[in-house]
Formats: C-alpha cells, structure tokens, sequence
C-alpha cells in the first residue's frame, strides 16, 4: 500500500491577521463614521466646513464614502473571511507573508485616500475616486489577497466548499473585474488622469461597477459572512442550506444585470435601460430567499432576540436587507425612479443597507469574534445592548429622515400649476424646505456614531483585560476523497481555480454585453449632430469642477419629463456629453441641474456665487469658495491633457494639444476682462476662477446646429 | 459592428462560463448532500473553549 | 402455516406514504433489535463483519477499505460532531462523512488497523445503532450520477433559456433584431439537442408501442419551433421562437423535477430497513453464546433469543414454554403461548424471557425472509406511486395533433405561415398538465393518505378501479368473521379433568381450536400423553393413563364449529366455538349496497354456516355461495366485470388475482403484495368504506381538474387558431396553467 496521506493533523489557525483586521476595522470606522456626521451636518449648516478647501463637502462625501465601504466594510469583510475561510476550509491560510501584505498594503491604501481625497485628487466616479496610482495598488493587494484566497482553497482538507465560500469566490473575482474595468484611465500626472470612455459609455461602465460594488463588496462578502456567523451565533443549523445555494447562482447571474437602473431617463438606449429594470426586479427573488433563509434559521430560538445582543444585530440587519432589496427593485422601477432619483430617498435607501444591513452585520460579528480570538469573555453585554439601541434608532431615524426629505423634494420639483408652470420655480426652496431634515439626519448619525464608540470602549476593555494566550492547536480532518485525487481526476482540484477565472471572462461578457451599446456610439449619434470639445481653459475648469466634487450636489443630465424640462432646459443628449472625461451626470442633486447652465447668467453672477453664494442666492446651502480666486490655473499641464485628450479619440487639432496653455491663457483674459468691466477687480485672469467659468458657461453651449440633437432609433 | 464579432463568443462564454462552475460543482459532489455541511460547520471542538 | 405481515407493512406504508413513524415508536422498534440486554456486554457484537464473506458482502469497494453505514437518529449537529469526530481520535479511521438526509455514515478504514467491525463497534458506543448496507440499499452510483445529470441538464436549460429571454427582451425593446434572433438560434442549439433529448426518447418509445405519450407535443414542439424559427431566420424574418420555447422546456424540467423528488422522497425506506433488519444472532455455544451473522445460521444449531428480540429462522421451541407476539407477522398484538417442542417462525417476536430455540430453516428460505425481501423490493420500487399517463391525456393529445392537422391542411391556402404559425401555438399551448401531472398528484396524494389511515393500497390504480366498480364479492371466514375461535361454554362448567384431557391433547397443535383452549383452561397442569397424534383435518389422539382419548371435528352440521372429545369411541364431551363477526362488518355492507353495489359471498364453508351468515349479514340466497374451491371462487368472479373480490390473502389469492380489484382483509404479505392490490391490515373491514370514499375524493378532484383543463384547452386552443394567441404568449400560459393545477390539486388533498 502507498504511504497513506495523514488524515488529520493538528495545525494553527491564523488568527493574528483576522485581530489585525479588526483592530483596523474598528480604527477606521471611527473615521468613516466621524467625516459622515461632519459632512451631514455641513448639509444642514454650510459654515461648518470651516472655510477650508479640505473639508468642504465635494471633497468630505468621497472620503465618507470610500472609508465606509473600503475601510470600515473592506477591513471587516477580509477579517471575517479569512477568520471563516480557514475554519471552513480545515486549513491555515495559504501564506502568511501574503496575508501581511494584504494587510498592510490595504491599510496604505486607505491612508493614500484619507490624504489624497481631501486634497481633491479624484476621478469624480463614485466609489471610485482614488486616483491611478492608487488604483494600481488596490489591483496588486486584491490579487495578493486572490492568491492567499485560492492557495488556501487549494490546500482546503474540507472536501465540501460551504456556501459561504461561493460567496467569497464571487466577491473577489467580480470585485477584481470591476475594479479593474472600471480603472482604465492614462495619466495625465502624477496623481490625476482621464478615462478612456467618455460620455454615456464612461457613465455605463462607472455605474455597472457602482451598482456591482454595492452588489458583490457590500452584499456577497456579508451574505457569505452570514451564512457562516449566524448559524455558528444562533447554533443552529442554516434554514435551508439547499435555498442558499439556490440563493448563491441565481444572485450572481442576475445581479450583474442589473447596472442600468442607476441611468433610467438618461440618454441610455431605452431598451437597456428596460433590461436593467427588469433585471433589477428580478434579483427581489434570490434577495428575499436569503433573507428569508436567514430570518429562518431562527425558528424556534427567537428567544435569543431578547436575550442575545449578537442576534439582535443580526436579525436586525437581515431584516434591513431585506428592506434593502425590496427598496432597490422598487426603486429600479421608472415611475419611483422617476421621483426618487437626485433625492435623498437614495441616500436613505444606501444608509439602510451600510449602516443596517453592513453595519449591524459587522458589530455582530465582532462582538462573536472579539472574545473568542481573544480567549476571554466580552467585558459588558450590557454596553452591547445599549450600544444596538442607539445604533438602530440611529438607522431608523436616518432612514425615515431621508425619504421623508428625498419625497418631499421630489414632489416639490415636479410640482406644477394648473397653468403647466413651476410650483416651486426656485430651486432653494426646494433644499431649505428639507434642512430641517438634514438636522435630523446629522442627530442620526451622530446616534450612530455614539453607539460605535460604545462598542469601540467595550471591544478596547475587552481586549485589555483578555489574558495573554498562546495560539492554539486545532485537530483539523482531511476529508477530501483521497480516492478521486488517485484515479486521477486530481485535475477536478483546480477547477476551482479554472471555474475562477472562468468566471471572470463570464462577468467581463455580461458586462460587455452591457457596455457594449455605450460602445457603439457613433450608432446613436448622428454625424449632423457632434458637438464641440471643450477649448483648453473650459477643460482646465473643469479639471477644477472634478477636483473640488461638484458632481456630488450638481447632476449634468436633464431628464425628459416636463418639469424638468421647464427647470433645467431640454433633455440631455448623448452627443453632448461624448467628450466629457469623466462624465459628470452626477447621481445627486443638493444643488441644480447645471448641464445647461451655461451662458444662463452673466459671468459675475458665477464670480460672486463662488466667493459666497449667498450674494446671489439668499438661502443657498453651498459652501464658499474663495480659494478659487487666488489659486493659479496649472495652464503649462493643459498641453500633456491634450495630447491624452486626442489620443482617446478627441478631435483636437495638432496646433490646438500644441498650443493648449496659450489658447487658455488667450479665453481666460478674455473672461478677466469681461468679469472687469462687470465690476470684479482685476487681476484674475491666471486665477482658477476664471477657468471654472469658462468650463460652467460651457455647459450646454457645445452643440454645433440646432436640433440636430435627436436620439436617432435605428436599431442597435 | 466590429465590437459584435468580440460579443458572440463573449456572450457564449458568459453562459457557459457559469454553466461550467455549476456542472463542476455537481460533478464534484459537491451539491450531493445538501443536508450536512449546514450542520457540519457548528462542529467547532476546539473552538468553543 | 403462512404467516402475515402486517407490522413490517404498516412500516412500509408509513414509509413509502412520506410519513415518518413518530420518533418514540421508531426508537422502540429500533431498540427491539438489541435492547433488554445489560450493558456493557449488552454492546452487539459486530465481529461477524470480519469475515471474508461478509466482509466482501459489505465493503464497498474493491480494497475492502470503505462501508456505509445506516444510523438512524442522526438529527443534530452534535451526532454528526460526534461521529465525524472519530477522525483524528481513532486510529486508522481514515475518513468518516455522515450524509443526513439519508441517515448515512461513510466510512474509509485502513484495514491494517482498523475493521470494520471495530469503529461499527465504537459507533454502537456512542449510542447509535449502525445497520452495515451492502450494495444497492443506499443511493447507488447510478441513482447519484441520474441525479446529477438530471441537475446539469437542468442547469444547461437555465443557462441557455436566461441566455435567451434576455436576448428576447433586448429586441422586444428595440435592441437589433438580426442579432440578437442568430445570438438565441445559437443558444437554442444546446436546447434541441440535449436539453430536448429526453422528451425525444419518451416520445419515440411511446411511439413504438402505439401510444402517444406526453413526451411528444414536447419533442414535437422543440422540434417545430426550431424548424419554423430556422426558416424564419432564413428568410430573413425575425419571428422566432427559441425564447418561448427554451423557457417552457426549462419549465417542464423543473416540473419534472419537482416531481420526480417528490415521488422518491416518499418512496426513502431508509428508516424501514432499521426495523427490519435481523444481521446478527446469539448463536449458543455450551454454556455461552456469541453473535454470529444471521446468514450463518444452519439447521440444527442452537440459538438464543432474548426478550423482545425478534426469532431468525424457522425454529423449534428448546425452553418449556415461550410467549411471542406474531405482531409483524399476523397483525395479532395479542401474545400466544407455545410450549417446548413447538415450532416457532422467524419474524415472531419474544415477549417471555429469553428463550432456547433449535434452527429448523434459515432465514432466508423461510416466509419471513421472502416476506422480507419483498418489502424491500416493494419499498424500493419506483414508480408506483405514479399512475403512468392515462387514456385521458392519450385522448386529448391525439386530438390537439389531429385538429392541428386539420388545421394546417386548411388553412394553408390563406396563409401557409399563419396556418402553421397557429397550429403551433395549439400543440404548445394544449396542456394535458391535468392528466400528466395533476391525475398523478391527486391519485399519489390519496395513496399518501390512505396509507396514513392504515390501509395499504398498491397503487394508484386502485383508486380507478375501485371507482368503476359494480360487483363486490366477499369471502367469509377470516374477512367478514375473525379467523380466531372462542369456546361458547364458559371454562368453569368444564369438569376440571376434561380440561386436563383436552389441554394435554392439543398440547403441540397450532389448530385455532388449540388457542382457544389454551386461553380458556389456563390454570391446568398438563399430563403425559403417550402414543400422541395429529392428523390435519380430523383431530388429535393418544393415551392417558392408559385410556385413549381423541377429540375431532364434530359432524355434525351446525353453523359454528364444534369437536367432540371421545373416550375410546364414547364421546363424553361435545366443545362448541364461535367466530364473531368482524367489528363494523354490517355497517360497511350498509353502506357499500348503498353505493348500488352487488355484494355477493363468496365462501368455502358448509351451506349451512353460509346461510346463517348471509342471513345476519342481508345477502340474498342468489348470492351467498358456499363450498367453493378457490378455483370456483376465481370463475365466478371472472363472470362478472368491474369487480372487487375482499379475501383471505393465501385462500382467495386466485380469486384476488382474477378480480379487477383485490383486497385482502387478512393472510399472507405476498398475497397482499402480489396477488392484491389492497391489504386492509388493521383497518379491518372498515377499511373497504374508506377505500371507497378516498377513490370517491380522488376522482371528484380528478373530475375537476379534467374540467379546468378542458375549458382552458377549448378556450385557449379556439383563440390559438384564431390567432389571438401567439407562441410565445402560449408558451407562457401553459407552464402556468400547469402551474396551476398542480397547487390546486396540492391544496384540495391536504383539506
């Protein structure tokens, strides 16, 4: 006989780097959670940035952002997987200098973005922001942590991949593919570059990895994670393991799809944007299958609920998503998107699923981890509980708050007399109608905030008073059928390494079917109908636009319904925004549309709106901006800008890329002049001021004849 | 319509891609028992120390 | 002397009806095996797994390295930590995986350390009762890779009909239809060819027997489609209907699926197997014993069977006395005595003490392990459950075919696409789901449900039969009376030395006269008798004291029965027995003449006993028969049609046999299993009322649905060949429809 394969050893679980992983999540949730609340208050009172570039909300909300979902929601995500992984998969993890790396690479990362972000490198794609360079290294990380993940999947002893793995599989292939679809960009410098779509294929394929962000970061990770933590928690086995494979493909096959929902009534084909709606109404089904699955699980023990705080996260935050996943189908549908698109209906429907379904998952989790790692006894259940209470009215009231807000605003804009004019004509009054809702919003959070810095004192006691342990010794079982790895068929072992990469192509395919009307464009735009790229000085502002985050408040899309056609201008189309890298659609609006903003109002009007808005606009939320007049126009970059410019396909002449920082100079004296004899003082014409000016009084204007911007309806 | 000869093989894979996931899956057994590995996984003797 | 089964059946029925016996009694049954024994050395001995033969008999593979086990009781995950717990701590236990859902434990050992018999002892410590399975009683590797086929075609279907729709929609809403019609014909391919392949193969062997089976508007559909879609497409029209169609085989497989794991989830015997099987027996050797396999066993060996343990062979009695219930075997809970030298049957349970027994026939030859062998196959079967597709789908696909047809052929001059467009949307659109699927439902939902009041019903086809039924036939003794006898006279008048007599006599007999004396004298003593003699049909004699007595069947002809005991030739005492009529009897026949029914008797018993019975029971003379051999019995019945014959399962298993159908009241499991379609068991008589009824509910909901399916059909198929109904939109109604009908039917049994 052979010599035999041991069938069990007794090996140590890498335990250290899940500690890491935590340590680092509660650290940086405390960041997410702070700028959140900073930036909400902002809202409700536009002093409180401060009067400082870095901390004005174009530039805080990215930062929120990406904490929450990279930091906060990554650091819990790898800590629960790889916590979950080496106890699912009877192994230590595949290499410990990867799972360091990872670590630290990630955690670099996330400081890169704390310091890049407020400084205004950003892409303007949102969840997207960071800048190449980091882009890079988020790349190189994922693959280490894909490497460490499937070398410990190859080296499993558990024959039987548990659903959660499924799950964890999909993630890190799907979130790879996005990332790395979504950041095809070339540099322009060192920290900032253009992306090679422009226009509607730019927004396609920044809102395909937006809305599979949410999907495979924020939902897959946690579904994986409760399939695993809840059953372990509660005890008891999962309702249905068979649903939850069920629930595993059939999420995976139609959630890809369902992208568009985020472009109803934009200049996407009609019919993709039909095909995202049904798609989107679609994934309720698997949706409300897991949540069913896991309310389910416990049957029986809801006693737990009352005495259990871990449970009471938990049910909590399935519950939540499954409020989540019915919200999105429903908001996916025209009519409701209609109304609840650009308003804070969105913003609450999101914070429903971070903080409820996210969240709660998290502090769940941790609160089951923390004194297991630790080998000792959580320090006060007590505080836990508290800590649920207050975290839950948080949610709920920022929940109600902002669809409270998002409807009301809604309404208000689309409101008309019986004479088909504007009920509300003035957009301020549509915003100052909300800030009431915005305090509570801001009271919300900071509930929120101060029931995790509740948890953060517990975890921290918790921990300090946790005896020093060594590692200890697992008795792990080898039960991989010995039988088939000898018959040969030892090649099955790395399907899953092929069924991974096979996956990708397969997303890349769904996704490029998705694109692919984006990428046909010149099929949508009729010849007659092109219109012009920005000069040098309009794409210098508009760097500045981009830089200082003003898509976060100003969409550059008019819809085509009637109000807001009466608000904001005609429809957008397609062609006008070809050129526009990145695209500045935008998802929200706090402020106006500005896609036809241009030649609207006299270019003092802009000068004195940006030095303090409120010389215009008596009750305008915006914060000033004032460093717009004395920071100086990078003219000499704009050369290299255009040069990438016309390498993506711009048509800019060879003398315009040459002569780019002259011809601005040349438009931004012009404009100097103009704001001078308007009554601004002198001397601006070297000021950013100026460009931004030139890029607003742009917008809208870039149309080369009249009425040749219809949407033509060949077929595709 | 040069991006169409790209998305037929494409779309194929797409399908067939996932097909394959799945028809490894069930030829590897692994949806055989869908009863156990949900209990299986309390199974933690050293664990729960 | 056959024997009866009706334990070992109500488990079967219990097991193949999808119902679990509760916990307690399943526990107890399983406990009957090795229970009453004190521990530690109570522990079964599993020693008989090692040897070569058995060994051989169980190993799974080749190596003789691997065994499956069947432990029942494993419900949470601390039996399943438990057991798979044992890797790592045993030594040699290479791998141990428990597979609940089928109350499984795999096992892999390394021979040079570990036996099997070694960790089936360790597994019998923890406290579980492991059953070794030989081949073929588990899930076999040809049911597993049915399995996966089945899953992996359904998959392909998935795939390709998402694929599809999608592609669909997209043109429906404007996307290229060129395109994306060549993207679907492409992926239609997979479904044509493989997907389709089934239907194809069902339809073409039904084909080959002249039937038109429900395969066929399928397969003709498939293939249609894809035809009609083809010249579409090369013509250059984008009319097609790959969407439709892969959709609606994708749904039918899902149907078929649900459908198929319905039927095996009711047909599992795992849990049955538990309580049936005998593997090991104390086999005694001097003063001690040990466990030796059943298989084993050969005639003259002594063996030991302790309290509540169930006898392996056809054994003669060693101990003086032993009671044992017949419980499995007779249905008969009530504990009978045999004496020493009496001959016992395998699969007679002890309730007395331990006891000592000789082997007269090994299991396997005797009635028991057919008995046995039986049940397993009978619970393994599949496709019982199921009625095959009836006439009625037969009959209304013809139809669709013939009027599509007809339709083509006419219309073809106004439009020969139209004509050919419509008739399709007919064939996909005409739904015999009603029959295909809801018939089956309905039928196997009221087998499930008889099988839960206790009576066991072969199949579903009963319930048809039953319904079309005019003439009854019944046989009497053991059916309408109680096959057991009663003394009329009280004991006490009986002198206390004729008591002594007749008890001495009938000491060794199995006679139903025997029994009741025994229960009626049971404080005597019994005296030596000498020269002792039986001889079957006329009664029992021998000496005592030198006196000889005999006692033999009276001649005299009464309605009862009676014996007389002579001394030498002087009858000196005249013993009268009874037979009462069994619980419920008249009230049943009420209610069944009531149904119109003709009830006729049908007995082998003297004219006189007959006539007394067909008075008390309201038959008229034309119908009361008597002295009829079994062969007799059979012809009268095969006079008549649409007949139900209820029967002694071993007399009348002709006459069950000739009977369209045949219930058997009482007798032998084989009968029950092979010659009757119906074992009545403990429901006695009063079974045949409920039979009637839950055919009566059956069919009303059969009826209903024929009719659902009918107006949809008519309605439906009218608007087809309007053309109001396209493919496509056909295509989805039908699924829905099917749809449906199934939870219809689904919903109105469990009510």
């Amino acid at each position: 006989m052979k010599s035999q394969k041991s069938t069990f050893e007794d090996i140590y679980y890498d335990d250290d780097i899940v500690k890491k992983f935590i340590l680092a999540t509660m650290a940086f949730a405390v960041v997410a959670l702070l700028v959140g609340v900073l930036a909400a208050l902002q809202l409700a009172y536009w002093p409180l940035n401060m009067n400082l570039e870095w901390l004005t909300f174009g530039r805080l909300r990215p930062l929120h952002t990406n904490a929450a979902i990279f930091a906060f929601a990554g650091n819990a995500i790898f800590a629960g997987i790889y916590h979950s992984s080496q106890r699912l998969l009877k192994t230590r993890l595949y290499s410990d200098t990867l799972s360091r790396l990872h670590f630290w690479g990630w955690q670099a990362i996330i400081v890169a973005a704390a310091i890049t972000l407020p400084l205004g490198y950003s892409q303007s794609k949102e969840y997207a922001e960071l800048e190449w360079p980091i882009d890079i290294a988020i790349t190189v990380v994922w693959v280490i942590f894909a490497v460490n993940f499937f070398g410990t999947l190859v080296k499993r002893r558990e024959k039987h991949m548990y659903v959660a793995i499924w799950f964890y599989i999909a993630t890190i292939v799907t979130v790879a593919l996005l990332h790395i679809v979504n950041s095809i960009e070339i540099p322009v410098s060192a920290l900032q570059s253009y992306p090679v779509y422009a226009g509607i294929q730019d927004a396609m394929v920044q809102w395909w990895y937006g809305h599979n962000a949410v999907a495979f970061f924020l939902t897959t990770p946690f579904l994986g994670l409760m399939y695993y933590y809840l059953p372990k928690v509660a005890n008891r086995p999962i309702y249905s393991y068979r649903l939850s494979i069920i629930h595993f493909w059939a999420l995976v096959f139609i959630y890809i799809w369902a992208g568009p929902h985020h472009l109803l009534y934009t200049s996407l084909p009609e019919w993709a944007q039909t095909l995202g709606m049904v798609f989107s109404i679609m994934l309720w089904a698997p949706s409300w299958g897991g949540m069913i699955n896991g309310l389910l699980t416990l049957r029986g023990a809801w006693h737990l609920l009352r005495t259990d705080p871990i449970i009471k996260f938990f049910v909590t935050a399935i519950t939540f998503y499954g409020m989540a996943t019915f919200e999105g189908p429903l908001l996916s549908i025209k009519a409701v998107s209609g109304l609840a698109h650009y308003t804070d209906w969105i913003i609450g429907h999101v914070h429903g699923g971070t903080l409820g379904w996210n969240g709660f998952m998290i502090f769940g989790i941790f609160y089951y981890l923390v004194p297991r790692l630790w080998k000792t006894e959580l320090y006060s259940v007590k505080l836990a509980v508290y800590h649920f209470w207050i975290g839950f009215v948080g949610v709920i009231a920022y929940y109600l708050s902002m669809v409270a807000a998002g409807i009301t605003q809604g309404m208000m804009w689309r409101a008309m007399t019986p004479e088909g004019r504007l009920v509300y004509p003035d957009f301020v009054e549509t915003v100052t109608r909300i800030v009431p809702l915005y305090w509570v919003r801001a009271f919300a959070g900071v509930l929120y905030l101060v029931g995790f810095l509740i948890m953060v004192y517990n975890i921290y006691k918790t921990i300090k008073l946790a005896p020093a342990t060594e590692p200890e010794l697992v008795r792990v079982v080898n039960t991989r059928d010995t039988a088939v790895e000898e018959s040969g068929h030892r090649g099955l072992e790395g399907s899953a390494t092929a069924f991974s990469i096979l996956t990708l192509i397969a997303v890349l395919v769904g996704s490029v079917i998705e694109i692919y009307p984006t990428l046909s464009l010149h099929k949508y735009v009729s010849p007659s109908s092109m219109v012009e790229p920005f000069s040098p000085l309009e794409m210098a502002g508009r760097d500045i636009y981009v830089r200082e985050g003003c898509y976060n408040c100003h969409s550059q899309q008019i819809r085509p319904m009637v109000a807001e056609v009466l608000r904001f201008g005609k429809p957008s189309t397609i062609e006008e925004s070809m050129y526009d890298r990145p695209f500045q659609w935008g998802s929200k609006r706090t402020g106006p549309d500005v896609a036809r903003v241009g030649k609207k109002y006299p270019d003092l009007w802009h000068y004195r709106h940006m030095l303090n808005p409120r010389a215009v606009v008596p009750n305008s939320i915006m914060p000033a901006y004032p460093w717009l007049a004395t920071k100086t126009t990078d003219f000499i970059g704009l050369r290299k800008k255009f040069s990438v410019l016309k390498g993506l396909g711009v048509p800019y002449s060879e003398e315009q890329v040459a002569n780019a920082d002259i011809l601005a100079e040349q438009q931004a004296k012009d404009i100097a002049n103009t704001l001078v004899q308007e009554g601004a003082p002198a001397g601006l014409e070297r000021k950013e001021i100026v460009a931004m000016i030139s890029y607003l009084q742009a917008l809208g204007q870039k149309a080369k004849a009249e009425g040749s911007v219809r949407k033509e309806e060949a077929p595709l | 319509m040069n991006i169409l000869i790209l998305m037929i093989p494409l779309s194929l894979l797409l399908g067939f891609g996932f097909l394959f996931g799945f028809i490894w899956s069930v030829r590897a057994g692994q949806l055989d028992d869908t009863d156990t590995p949900a209990y299986r996984i309390l199974d933690e003797r050293k664990d729960q120390q | 002397m056959r024997l009866i089964g009706s334990k070992i059946l109500r488990y079967a029925i219990q097991i193949t009806a999808g119902r679990r016996p509760p916990l307690a009694s399943l526990s107890q049954f399983a406990a009957d095996m090795n229970a009453n024994l004190p521990s530690p050395s109570s522990l079964v001995d599993f020693s008989f797994l090692d040897s070569p033969s058995i060994r051989k008999k169980y190993a799974v593979d080749e190596a003789e390295t691997k065994i499956c086990f069947y432990i029942g009781g494993i419900r949470c995950e601390k039996c399943v930590r438990k057991l798979e717990g044992l890797v790592g701590t045993i030594q040699g236990l290479r791998r141990l995986r428990v597979e609940m859902g089928k109350n499984l434990a795999h096992v892999e050992v390394d021979p040079s350390t570990l036996s099997f018999s070694d960790i089936a002892d360790v597994i019998e410590r923890l406290g579980f009762h492991p059953i070794p399975l030989g081949a073929g009683e588990y899930a076999s590797e040809n049911q597993t890779r049915e399995d996966r086929s089945r899953l992996i075609r359904l998959a392909v279907a998935a795939t390709c009909a998402g694929n599809i729709m999608t592609f669909a929609f997209a043109t429906y809403l404007g996307g290229d239809a060129q395109l994306f019609s060549w993207l679907s014909f492409v992926l239609y391919l997979p479904v044509v060819t493989y997907v389709a392949w089934p239907f194809y193969q069902g339809a073409w062997a039904a084909l080959r027997q002249k039937r038109i089976s429900i395969d066929l508007p399928m397969a003709v559909a498939s293939l249609a489609g894809f035809g009609l879609s083809v010249g579409a497409l090369l013509r250059g029209s984008f009319d097609v209907y790959f969407d439709s169609l892969s959709g609606f085989l994708f749904l039918i497989l899902v149907a078929r699926w649900l459908q198929q794991r319905m039927q095996k989830k009711y047909l599992d015997a795992g849990e049955l197997r538990e309580g049936l099987r005998l593997e090991r027996v104390r086999l005694v050797q001097g003063s001690t014993w040990s466990w030796v396999p059943v298989e084993s066993l050969v005639p003259q060996q002594e063996i030991s069977v302790f309290s509540n343990e169930t006898i392996p062979a056809d054994a003669k009695l060693l101990s003086s006395s032993a009671q044992v219930s017949l419980a499995w075997l007779t249905g008969e809970s009530k504990a009978k005595t045999y004496l020493k030298g009496a001959h016992l049957p395998a699969g007679a349970k002890v309730i007395s003490k331990q006891i000592a027994l000789v082997v007269e026939t090994p299991l396997a030859q005797t009635n028991f392990g057919s008995l046995m062998r039986e049940v397993q196959k009978f619970s393994l079967s599949e496709n019982r459950a199921i009625a095959e597709s009836d006439s009625w789908a037969q009959w209304l696909l013809g139809y669709v075919f013939l009027i599509a047809g007809v339709f083509v052929a006419l219309y073809w001059q106004v439009s020969p696409e139209e004509a050919v467009r419509r008739a399709f949307a007919l064939i996909v659109l005409a739904c015999p789901c009603a029959m295909a699927f809801g018939t089956p439902l309905a039928l196997a939902l009221s087998l499930k449900r008889a099988n839960q009041l206790g009576l066991m019903v072969r199949d579903a086809n009963v319930f048809e039969a039953i319904k079309k039924a005019r003439t009854v036939f019944l046989d009497k003794t053991g059916t309408l009376t109680e096959t057991e006898l009663s003394l009329v006279e009280a004991p006490d008048k009986v002198p206390a030395a004729i008591q002594k007599i007749v008890l001495s006599l009938e000491n060794l007999s199995v006679h139903p006269m025997a029994f009741a004396f025994r229960s009626a004298f049971s404080n005597q003593t019994l005296v030596a008798v000498r020269d002792h003699q039986e001889v079957a049909g006329i009664g029992v004699s021998g000496f005592i004291e030198n006196q000889f007595y005999q006692l033999r069947a009276s001649s005299l002809e009464c309605a009862g029965t009676s014996c007389v005991l002579l001394q030498g030739s002087e009858p000196i005492w005249t013993f009268n027995f009874t037979s009462s009529y069994r619980v419920g009897c008249l009230s049943v026949l009420t209610s069944l003449r009531a149904r119109g029914l003709r009830l006729i008797l049908l007995s082998g018993d003297s004219p006189a006993a007959v006539a007394l019975a067909a008075k008390d029971l309201g038959f008229s003379d034309v119908d009361a028969h008597s002295n009829l051999t079994p062969q007799e019995k059979a012809s009268v019945i095969q006079s008549q049609t649409h007949t139900v014959m209820v029967g002694d399962g071993i007399n009348d298993s002709l006459a069950l046999q000739k009977a369209d159908v045949g219930i058997a009241a009482s007798g032998g499991v084989e009968a029950a299993l092979k010659s009757a379609g119906v074992y009545l068991g403990e429901t006695g008589v009063q079974g045949l009322e409920l039979l009637f009824k839950l055919s009566d509910q059956a069919y009303s909901l059969i009826r209903q649905n024929l009719l659902l399916s009918v107006v949809y059909n008519v309605v439906g198929g009218t608007l087809a060949l309007l053309g109001y109904i396209n493919p496509f939109v056909a295509a989805v109604l039908m699924p829905i429809s099917s749809g449906f009908i199934l939870l219809s039917t689904w919903l109105r049994s469990r009510a």
